[in-house]
């Protein structure tokens, strides 16, 4: 997988290497010719000085007219020394040089020439000749001053400067390091907020993210309001379906059982039972593709409100059959899924209870992250064969038969989509039916 | 006992119409939510038969509009759309009961016999008032022993005096839930139908109140 951080902050290193690399050598480069630029400046003026001061004698001999040398031309070793040259011989050298002479070369006159040399002492001499002509006669001073001391003076500068550089350079990398990761800490909430849609506690991601993940996150949001949209055009088309088939069909059932067709009763049972088939087809098919089968977004459904508005409505179906239901729901038990779902999973539930139950129906929800629904009754229960049958995993819809099958298999098959367990059995308080759906904490949308 | 009969199918509704006739209800038909909405709120139907997917107007919004300005008209809705979210949402919007399609006709029948004797706080089995015993299958009473067959109408007639003992009945009120609208009786037919009765059941068994109406059995 590709990191966006990795090649951020490899770039920023290597391009601050870079940065830092050519500023300490051009640092150290100009410093040290601006330097050496000042020093050949002054060596210069000292040899104006000393050849304005320079007489000739007759016969050839030379002297120095000067009135004040600089007291390190006169200190031995001093650093600082000239030599004069005529025609190529020495002929007049700096107190300061003792016996030693500089090997300096004739420059022709009006000409200067600029060179490092080894002095006195192992010490680094600059040289800077220069040449001119007097009666005719080739005159070269040479001045020089020893570099030694400045240029460690300046190493010492540009060792300090190198350690604050990478000082510096350290702290601009830490730094960018925080500021990337603090940039993609708004990536990290949008995926905290992908898991939180999956699991159904929000809507739509928050638009309250940079602006260069705007788009995607719009992107994603549009997605998800499609789909919804989707799975509701989806539902009701085949509502649309289910009615526009079952009024025909309603019509055939009613032919059916026509007089006239009843003068043949074979024919007419044979309708009536086509007539069936297809009804039964159609419910398979209706309600396997109407279980919604994955966590539809939004927050999750309070189970109570739910489990009462069907029990209101049980209780008006079965009026006549004067049924106690208690129920013992957490008030803040709550579903993560679609809603139609689980009213079409507990109404199966609680109808086939109060199909069977002789007086006694208790319904129990529990748990707020995984949800457990339990539905018992005081009815006659079922066989251990039967439980066997109907608690198969994947029973077919279309086998299961009217009565406590369909309905059973209906439930199945819902709390198959979510990876619920469902468990059949007696009930150890009431004596009839149970039926416990333990819905898990986390789960995945199973394959349809 | 008179009858709407809503559904937007036409060969559903001719033939349920045709059923309800025969087992002695006066019926009115309408094939969309917004007639019948309208009929519902003019007429005392006794009961209404309800579907779902009317054209022009949904029959939960018609029930809804009904309950809402207190017509507590008893309501069998019909439909295909019979998830349990789907009945919820039904009986919440204030339906007394409600049949999927598609249906056995006979249960359509139990089912409305059912919804009318609750709505006038009886419970099943057979209707019985003043030593009388109807046979709603047969059209027939049983009148202190006698086993007395009864025409459409007086079939019609006496359901409906049992169904309201002691009360006061104007001939008007008798003739609308009698007879369905398209009907156009004499006004003094009711008059004729109930002389009919009173010489099978007995004459003791409906008074007449003098510019008010008649009243079947001892009044409240």
């Amino acid at each position: 997988m590709r990191s966006l951080i990795a090649p951020l902050v490899v770039g920023l290193l290597l391009s601050l290497v870079v940065v830092f690399a050519v500023q300490w050598s051009l640092f150290g480069d100009l410093v040290d010719d601006a330097l050496i630029d000042y020093i050949a400046d002054e060596l210069t003026q000292d040899s104006e000085e000393l050849f304005g001061s320079l007489t000739l004698l007759p016969g050839g001999a030379t002297a120095l007219a000067l009135t004040h040398f600089d007291p390190p031309f006169l200190q031995l070793q001093s650093g600082r020394y000239y030599q004069i040259q005529l025609e190529g011989a020495a002929v007049l050298r700096s107190p300061s040089l003792g016996d030693a002479t500089l090997a300096m070369t004739r420059v022709s006159p009006t000409r200067s020439r600029r060179e490092f040399i080894a002095g006195p002492a192992g010490q680094d001499l600059l040289l800077v000749s220069t040449g001119y002509s007097v009666k005719g006669h080739s005159v070269t001073i040479g001045v020089a001053a020893d570099v030694k001391p400045i240029r460690a003076q300046f190493q010492r500068l540009q060792n300090r400067y190198s350690q604050i550089t990478v000082i510096m350079f350290a702290l601009l990398v830490a730094l960018q390091v925080a500021i990337v990761r603090l940039s993609f800490g708004a990536l990290r909430r949008i995926q905290g907020d992908v898991v939180r849609l999956e699991r159904g506690e929000i809507a739509l991601l928050g638009e309250r993210v940079p602006r260069e993940v705007l788009p995607l996150v719009r992107e994603v949001n549009r997605l998800v309001t499609l789909l919804m949209q989707r799975l509701q055009r989806s539902r009701e088309s085949l509502g649309n379906l289910a009615h526009a088939l079952k009024t025909p069909l309603t019509v055939l059932k009613h032919m059916a059982e026509d007089e006239r067709f009843q003068r043949d009763r074979t024919l007419a049972s044979e309708m009536a039972q086509q007539v069936d088939l297809l009804r039964s087809r159609i419910d398979v098919e209706l309600r396997r593709a109407r279980v919604a089968g994955g966590r539809v977004t939004g927050a999750p459904i309070a189970a109570a409100k739910e489990i009462d508005a069907l029990l209101d409505t049980l209780a008006r179906i079965y009026r006549q059959r004067h049924l106690e239901i208690d129920r013992d729901i957490d008030s803040d038990c709550g579903f993560s899924g679609d809603r139609e779902d689980f009213v079409e999973l507990c109404g199966n539930l609680l109808d086939n209870a109060c199909k069977w139950a002789h007086a006694r129906i208790l319904v129990s929800a529990h748990g707020t992250n995984a949800l457990v629904l339990t539905v018992e009754d005081d009815g006659p229960g079922c066989s251990p064969e039967l439980l066997d049958q109907i608690g198969q995993r994947g029973v077919r819809l279309d086998e299961a038969t009217e009565g406590h099958g369909l309905g059973l298999a209906i439930v199945n098959g819902i709390a198959a989509t979510y990876g619920a367990e469902v468990r059949y059995g007696r009930s150890p308080t009431l004596g009839g039916f149970s039926a416990t759906v333990s819905f898990p904490t986390a789960w995945r949308p199973a394959a349809l | 006992m008179k009858i709407l009969l809503a559904e937007d199918d036409a060969l559903l509704r001719t033939r349920l119409a045709a059923d309800l006739t025969a087992r002695g209800y006066a019926v009115d038909v309408a094939d969309n939510g917004v007639d019948a909405e309208h009929l519902g709120t003019e007429w005392p139907y006794d009961a209404v038969v309800l579907d779902l997917g009317l054209p022009q107007r949904p029959g939960l919004d018609v029930l809804r509009n009904w309950r809402a300005r207190g017509n507590a008209v008893p309501v069998l809705i019909l439909t295909a759309r019979d998830a349990w979210h789907e009945k919820v949402e039904g009986f919440d919007a204030g339906t007394d009961d409600y049949l999927a399609k598609p249906f056995h006709v006979e249960e359509l029948l139990a089912r409305l016999r059912a919804l009318i004797r609750r709505a006038h706080t009886r419970h099943g089995g057979e209707l019985t008032a003043e030593g009388l015993t109807l046979d709603e299958e047969e059209q027939s009473v049983l009148c202190d022993g006698q086993k007395v067959a009864l025409s459409g109408i007086e079939f019609r007639l006496l359901r409906y005096l049992m169904l309201h003992p002691g009360q006061i009945l104007s001939k008007s009120h008798l003739t609308e839930h009698i007879y369905a609208n398209d009907a156009d009786p004499d006004s003094n037919v009711i008059e004729v139908y109930v002389n009919r009765l009173r010489t099978k059941i007995g004459t003791a068994r409906i008074t007449t109140r003098r510019g008010q109406g008649y009243v079947f059995g001892t009044p409240d």
